[in-house]
């Protein structure tokens, strides 16, 4: 399976320790701002909605949509990153796997993934729907 | 005062160094061999000098008080100081900064300086969103951007691959042509060379994309009595300038390949009184070249998914309707880091003052200078800014 290379993240902040602790659990949050009835993503200190920081952290679904995507290749390496949109109204920035480079298309739906093997902190990715599978590589 | 009416700012001066790869120089040395040649060439010394703009150098890293420093390094004691850290949209932000506070009366002969020497140095670092959300997911720098805008555009109008090879060698035409030119690009190449080179973010080519490099450029910014005074014979007036800075800021699924360009082109166009059919030539920010089809579109030189048939269907070399990187753009010439944004806005002056020599637009009256900076997380660019030049 194409995935990206292994680069470790910086250690969390404390605006951002919840989201990387859902993440080693195999839960992806999101910011939901209850006055704007409105989700962000990626995690701000701030609503980009209201400019409240009276924020909540809410599971996403998982499901989503293909809203662009490229295959990067660096030397011998390969793999597809895309944006994603999901049901909760809004764009990630992720790995798309167990997809043939060819068979991408915008609109394709996904469904959240976690690559595990080998990382350290656990990476959400997406894959085509019918083949979603709760781990990859674990 | 209306720092862009009446013809009354006048870039008066010019200066750039030939790019190189691994110049093994360091900003400074850059900055004070462009700055020697914009005195020589204009009769001025340090003590004319009593504004600075500059950009922030990759090369330089996080350096707190470069402007400080580097007025220093050059002799210079400015009453109006200004670092800016809009990425590519850098240069013609300054200048258009500049014309203003010469209109507010803080300064009268601006120092517009461009230097980096990211090739030999980089010390830049990317904290926060970049370094915690993006790089451990894949992302590998700007190309994957360019990548994901392709894909969404390519899906909407259909492949822009011919355009775009057709642009790749203009540009390169434009390239062999300048003196300044980084060594490594000053070949020619075919279409055929751009469509057989790898890719590198599909659908992007490695011919989609700019060679960084070092290099400094610099430009004199003053009052146009001033710039008669000082025997400036071909002054360059600034007509119109906007900037937009993180387009769509509170939309979540933005279309990924609307750009703050349909904002700002526009802008600058209606402040300068000029239709896109009145321009003489377009000098377009080119990291990739799919950022100057977008630009083309919504500055308005053509219909929104146009593009591949307007460059199909145009001479974009010096003599062709809309000429455009006359020079070879960053992609063609290299891109001098952040002073990257300097290429195309030098080439844009040089024409104006009529001296492109073998590749000079004829009866060159007017340009538009653009400027991308930074990306935004998984949209487009984050600045963008539009500079309408005339003699």
């Amino acid at each position: 399976m194409e995935t990206p290379p292994n680069i470790a993240g910086p250690a969390p902040s404390a605006l951002t320790r919840p989201f990387w602790d859902a993440a080693a659990q195999g839960t992806l949050l999101l910011q939901y701002d209850p006055a704007a009835d409105r989700y962000q993503f990626y995690p701000r200190p701030i609503s980009i909605h209201t400019g409240r920081t009276d924020m909540e952290w809410r599971p996403a679904c998982g499901r989503g949509t293909l809203a662009s995507f490229t295959r990067v290749q660096q030397g011998p390496n390969a793999w597809m990153l895309a944006g994603i949109d999901l049901e909760e109204g809004v764009r990630v920035l992720a790995p798309l796997v167990n997809i043939a480079p060819d068979a991408a298309r915008i609109g394709l739906p996904v469904r959240l993934v976690w690559i595990t093997e080998g990382r350290a902190q656990p990476l959400y990715a997406f894959a085509p729907a019918p083949e979603a599978a709760p781990k990859v590589g674990s | 005062m209306n720092p862009f009416a009446h013809r009354a700012i006048a870039i008066a001066g010019m200066a750039e160094l030939p790019r190189r790869r691994r110049s093994g120089r360091t900003a400074f040395e850059l900055a004070g061999e462009v700055v020697a040649q914009l005195f020589a060439s204009t009769g001025l010394g340090p003590a004319d000098i009593d504004g600075l703009a500059l950009n922030v150098a990759m090369s330089e890293g996080a350096h707190p008080f470069w402007s400080n420093v580097m007025a220093d390094a050059l002799g210079l004691q400015p009453t109006w100081l200004q670092l800016t850290d809009l990425g590519g949209a850098t240069t013609s932000g300054n200048v258009a900064r500049a014309a203003m506070a010469i209109a507010c009366g803080q300064a009268e002969t601006v120092l517009c300086l461009a230097a980096d020497a990211s090739t030999t140095q980089n010390m830049a670092q990317q904290t926060g969103l970049k370094s915690e959300f993006s790089d451990p997911l894949g992302y590998a720098g700007p190309l994957s951007s360019f990548g994901l805008i392709s894909s969404v555009y390519e899906s909407r109008y259909g492949s822009i691959q011919q355009g775009l090879a057709k642009l790749a060698v203009a540009q390169r035409n434009g390239a062999m042509a300048n003196d300044n030119t980084v060594p490594e690009l000053r070949k020619p190449i075919t279409e055929a060379d751009y469509h057989a080179s790898r890719i590198v973010a599909s659908p992007l080519h490695v011919l989609d994309c700019v060679m960084p490099c070092d290099g400094a450029s610099a430009l004199l910014i003053t009052t146009a009595d001033r710039a008669r005074a000082i025997g400036c014979a071909a002054p360059v007036f600034p007509l119109g300038y906007a900037e937009i800075t993180n387009f769509q800021a509170q939309e979540n699924l933005p279309d990924i390949t609307l750009t703050g360009h349909s904002v700002a082109g526009p802008r600058a166009l209606a402040q300068a009184g000029l239709s896109p059919a009145e321009i003489s030539m377009f000098q377009p920010y080119d990291d990739f070249l799919i950022a100057v089809a977008l630009q083309l579109e919504q500055i308005g030189f053509c219909g929104v998914g146009e593009a591949n048939r307007f460059l199909c269907d145009n001479d974009l070399g010096p003599r062709g309707l809309l000429p455009i990187n006359t020079g070879g753009g960053q992609i063609s010439s290299g891109q001098s880091g952040l002073a990257g944004g300097s290429v195309n806005l030098i080439e844009a002056v040089r024409q104006l003052r009529g001296e492109a020599g073998a590749r000079q637009v004829p009866d060159a009256r007017n340009a538009v200078v653009t400027g991308i900076g930074a990306i935004q997380y998984v949209r487009n660019w984050g600045t963008s800014n539009a500079l309408v030049l005339a003699r």
